[in-house]
Order: structure tokens, then sequence, then C-alpha cells
């Protein structure tokens, strides 16, 4: 076991790891018995920390662990492709029917989500790569309803008004999906999350480089005024002087 | 029944007339503002002044002394960093240069001049279709009366603008780049200026603290056309109305990037291309009031490369072309 694998366990028991970070994690633990004892030690630790132990009051829930017990459990269990099969056992009509409707409903509801949530933005529209010309056209929007299964079951959803701007009366705001993270649900549905990892930059001398590269094109911009100069001069000098 | 049919026809009539005379009343709006925007556009190539101003990002906040001339009949622009560290953008023309103690940054990284951003320059006022312009309440910037002027985006894919225009002479005196929500992201404000003072040359050297260096705009960029540096590839998807409008290979700390840059008339983002000699950890994104940075790799069968898309966009459009980017075979 290395220091950094037992570093990301530690930031993803505290729930800071990066997604990139809880995929190595999981990768290293499939192979590392030591790393899986140590998994273990920090809950141990961090339950006594936090007084759990006492309030149960046995000992003996210490050095419980039921990984071995669900791994066998599932092991053991029988493979539901060869009981349908065979057809053995009877199911009842009704659940027959009813059991598929029920994981379609929680498809659907997923789904209609992402799908709303689209609709009711407005969404973007798609457009060719013009850089090239005979592209096919690919959006996201259709990326997100691959996805989907059904979307006609009835679902009510929280729906808040965007504010306007505040001096403009327009019509043209949206609506957007209010969902628990706070966040607009389309950016949920427009996007393979693991495509984009966010990491603290160790390269934050390129990423200034290119956003003073891109300000020349910026400053251009009459609507702007002298805005881009502006933002230019935040840049650090030390990445200005990189050239 | 035929006075049910009447009365029918009677009601779609006025509901006609209404909506048509709605209609015509945004159609009105629209060219009032446009008429605000021709005389901000015609403010920069006739009008001279000095003052300062201040410039908030939502997390810095700075003041400036901008100066600004027509020499020669181009515009002439001084922006005095006047707190922080000793700092000065000038532009003279076409060309703008990033000032700091030790050394200059050519800022138009572009092959000659860039067919971009022209929608309020010159004679013809062209609004992009993505905007639609609003004229608003009158205000007050720096003790003159401005008209503020709203430039509403019609999608999600870009930010809008509000603008305070001074009613006498056009310059512009504030501007405010708002998201979606009406949040402010970046504004910047005259507090102090003097309009039509008798501006020269000598007002556009560097001050105290930096240093001018002569740079050749060829030794940072080329045409991307044939000269075997190019990197096929393509965006997929771009948000409606965004057109590409440069394409150059840029020299930046000695490695050869592919930029590609779009806009719809008004925003702008840049999209470069750089190969990857070693895989390594620079995925990520940034964002700084209006402006976003994100990057991500692109593995390739051959080879690995850096897709950055750099923007006065939301996150969200920065990401769907970062993620559409595929290499050409």
């Amino acid at each position: 076991m290395t220091d950094k694998a037992r570093e990301e366990m530690s930031a993803l028991m505290d729930g800071e790891a990066s997604e990139f970070e809880v995929h190595h994690v999981l990768k290293c633990s499939e192979n590392d018995d030591d790393l899986k004892a140590t998994w273990g030690r920090y809950h141990t630790l961090r339950s006594v920390l936090r007084g759990e132990m006492r309030e149960k009051g046995a000992s003996d829930t210490m050095s419980m662990d039921i990984s071995a017990a669900v791994a066998q459990a599932i092991a053991e269990e029988p493979v539901y492709e060869g009981a349908a099969t065979t057809n053995t056992v009877k199911v009842p009509l009704i659940d027959r029917v009813l059991r598929p409707l029920g994981s379609v409903a929680v498809a659907a509801s997923v789904s209609a989500m992402v799908i709303f949530g689209w609709q009711s933005t407005g969404g973007f529209s798609p457009q060719q790569g013009l850089a090239d010309g005979s592209v096919a056209q690919q959006t996201p929007v259709v990326q997100s309803s691959d996805r989907s299964v059904a979307t006609n079951t009835t679902q009510s959803y929280t729906v808040s008004r965007v504010p306007n701007y505040s001096n403009a009366g327009s019509s043209s705001n949206g609506y957007i999906l209010a969902d628990d993270s706070g966040q607009s649900a389309s950016r949920s549905g427009m996007i393979e999350s693991q495509d984009i990892i966010r990491l603290s930059l160790p390269q934050d001398e390129r990423f200034n480089r290119y956003i003073l590269s891109h300000s020349g094109n910026a400053a251009l911009n009459t609507l702007s005024g002298v805005m881009p100069y502006a933002r230019v001069v935040t840049l650090k000098p030390s990445a200005a002087n990189a050239k | 029944m035929k006075y049910i049919k009447l009365w029918l026809r009677v009601v779609v009539g006025i509901v006609l007339m209404q909506s048509m005379l709605g209609h015509a009343q945004a159609i009105t709006e629209q060219e009032a503002a446009a008429e605000w925007l021709k005389k901000m556009a015609n403010a920069v190539t006739s009008e001279n002044y000095q003052g300062r101003s201040i410039f908030h990002n939502g997390s810095q906040m700075m003041s400036l002394k901008i100066i600004h001339a027509v020499i020669d009949d181009e515009p002439w622009d001084r922006v005095v960093h006047l707190s922080g560290e000793p700092a000065e953008v000038l532009r003279k023309g076409g060309s703008i240069k990033c000032l700091h103690p030790d050394g200059a940054v050519e800022l138009n990284a572009g092959a000659g001049e860039v067919p971009l951003l022209h929608a309020f320059s010159g004679d013809n006022l062209v609004i992009p279709e993505q905007y639609q312009l609003q004229v608003g309440r009158e205000g007050r910037v720096a003790g003159r009366l401005v008209q503020i002027v709203n430039v509403i985006p019609m999608d999600r894919a870009r930010y809008g603008y509000q603008l305070g225009i001074d009613k006498e002479t056009g310059v512009l005196l504030k501007t405010v780049m708002l998201n979606r929500k009406g949040k402010a992201l970046e504004v910047f404000e005259f507090v102090d200026i003097s309009i039509d003072t008798a501006l020269s040359e000598d007002d556009f050297m560097p001050g105290d603290g930096v240093q001018w260096i002569e740079t050749t705009p060829t030794q940072l960029a080329e045409k991307a056309e044939g000269d075997g540096k190019d990197v096929g590839w393509t965006a997929k998807w771009l948000p409606q109305g965004f057109m590409l409008a440069e394409h150059t290979v840029r020299h930046l700390s000695g490695s050869d990037v592919n930029a590609h840059v779009y806009s719809d008339g008004l925003a702008a983002f840049t999209v470069f291309m750089e190969k990857l000699d070693k895989i390594e950890n620079v995925e990520g994104s940034k964002q700084r009031g209006a402006t976003v940075a994100l990057s991500r790799r692109l593995p390739t069968p051959n080879a690995n490369y850096l897709v950055t898309v750099v923007g006065e966009v939301p996150m969200e459009t920065a990401m769907q072309v970062a993620a559409s980017v595929t290499k050409d075979d």
C-alpha cells in the first residue's frame, strides 16, 4: 500500500476525494488486503472518536466484518437468468406484468427529469461544426435521451421561476428545474461526468497562458469597452512573463 | 348561433390586432436601443476622454486610469492599473500589448485583422439574432446622465450585458456582464471622467515601472493552413450563432498550439488544441469573472491531446464544446 493510496482513502472517508481518486482507491483495494484492513481500522477509529462504540456497549462490534458474509450471500444467490429460462418457479401473472413496469418507472423518472430539464430550459439548439462543413450533427440532447426508456409516466416536479434581469422585463427567460444539488437539471443531463474531472491544477501557468492568448480576441469587443483590458491585468505577472 | 360566430370573429380580430401592436412595439424598442448602440460605436472613433474607473469581477476589485483618444484615425487606449502590481494595457488601433515591470506581452496573437466582434463597430450595426435589445431606465454614472441599454441573450449559451451610455456623447461609461439569472459577473464603471479633453501621443507613453518592447505579430502566430503543424480536429457541437472567426497556430512557451476562435458577433471563445508529450495531470476548470477556462485530455490511439476552451461564455457552453471535440482521422 502506498502513501498516496492511504491519503486518497482518507480523503474518501472525509467525502473530499475527487472522482478520479475514488476510482483509484476502489481499484487499488481490489487486490490490496492491507488497504482493505486499513479501511476497516479507519472506520473503527472514527467510530471510537465519535463515541459510537460506547453507546452500543458491545465490544464485539469492534471486529465485526460483514464483507465476507455479504460476499458469501451473493455467491449463494441463485442466478436469476437460469431461473427464468428453466421456468421451474411459477411467477404470478400480476408480478410478471408489474415488475418490469416498476423498473421502467424508475428509469423513466430519471430520464424524464433529464428531458424535462432540457425542454423547460429551451436547451441548446445544435449547430453543425462550421469549421469543416460536413460533420454529422451530434447533440448532447440526443446523448442524454439515449439512456431513457419511456417518459409517459406522470411525474410531479418542482419548478422554480428564474428571476429576470433586474431591469429587463424580457419574456425570453425560461424555467429551470430545481433539484437537490442546487444545480440546474440540464447540467446533469448534458455531459458525461467522467469526461471532465475537476482537480487542483498543477499546470496553472499553462491555463494562464491560454487565457492571455484568448484575451486579445475579446479585447476587440466594442460592447465590453475596456473591460477585457481590465481582465488581462488581473492575470499574474509571472504568467505573463512566461513567454 | 350566428351571433356567436360574429362574436368569435370580433374576439379573434381584437386578439390579432393586439399581438401585432405588441410586436410593432417590440421592434421600435429594438430600433431605439440600436440607435443608442450606434451612438456608442461612433463615440469610440470620435471622442477623446480620460478618467478613472473601477472594475470588479466578483472576487477582486481594482481601480484603473483610462485614457482614450483617436490618433491617426485609430482608437488608442491606455489602461493603467492603479492598485496592486504595476501593469498597463496599451492599444494602438489593432495592436494590443500588456505591459508589466519586466516585459510586455503581445495580446493580439491572431494573424492580421480578425473578422470578429465587429458587430458594434463601423457604420453598419448588426445585432446577432441571438440577442434582444431593450432600452432601460435612465441612470447616473460618474456624475453624468446615462441611458441604460440591456442586451439580453435569447438562450442559455451566452451572457447578457447592461450598458450605461452617456446621453450627451455616447461614451460607454458602465458595462455589466450578467449571467442568465441576472447576477453580475463583472462590473466596469467610471467614477470620474472628463470627455473631449485634448490628448496627444505623449499621453500614451508607458508610465513608471513598466516597459514597452517591440514585437512583431508574426513571431507569435501564423495562419494554420498547409504548414504541417495543423492538428486536424473538429468541434462537433457549437452553440447556435457561433462561427469560426479565426484559425491559427500560436506559439505559447515553445509549443505549437492550434487555436480556433469562435464568435457570435459579441461573445467569443477560443478552443486550443495541444499535443501532450507525456500524460499529464492537466484536466480542470477555472472561472474568473465572466471568463471560463476548461481543459480536457483527448486520448487518440497514437497520441494524447489537450483540449482547452477559454472564453466569456457560461461554463455549460464551454463544457459542451470541449466534450464534443474529436480528432480527425
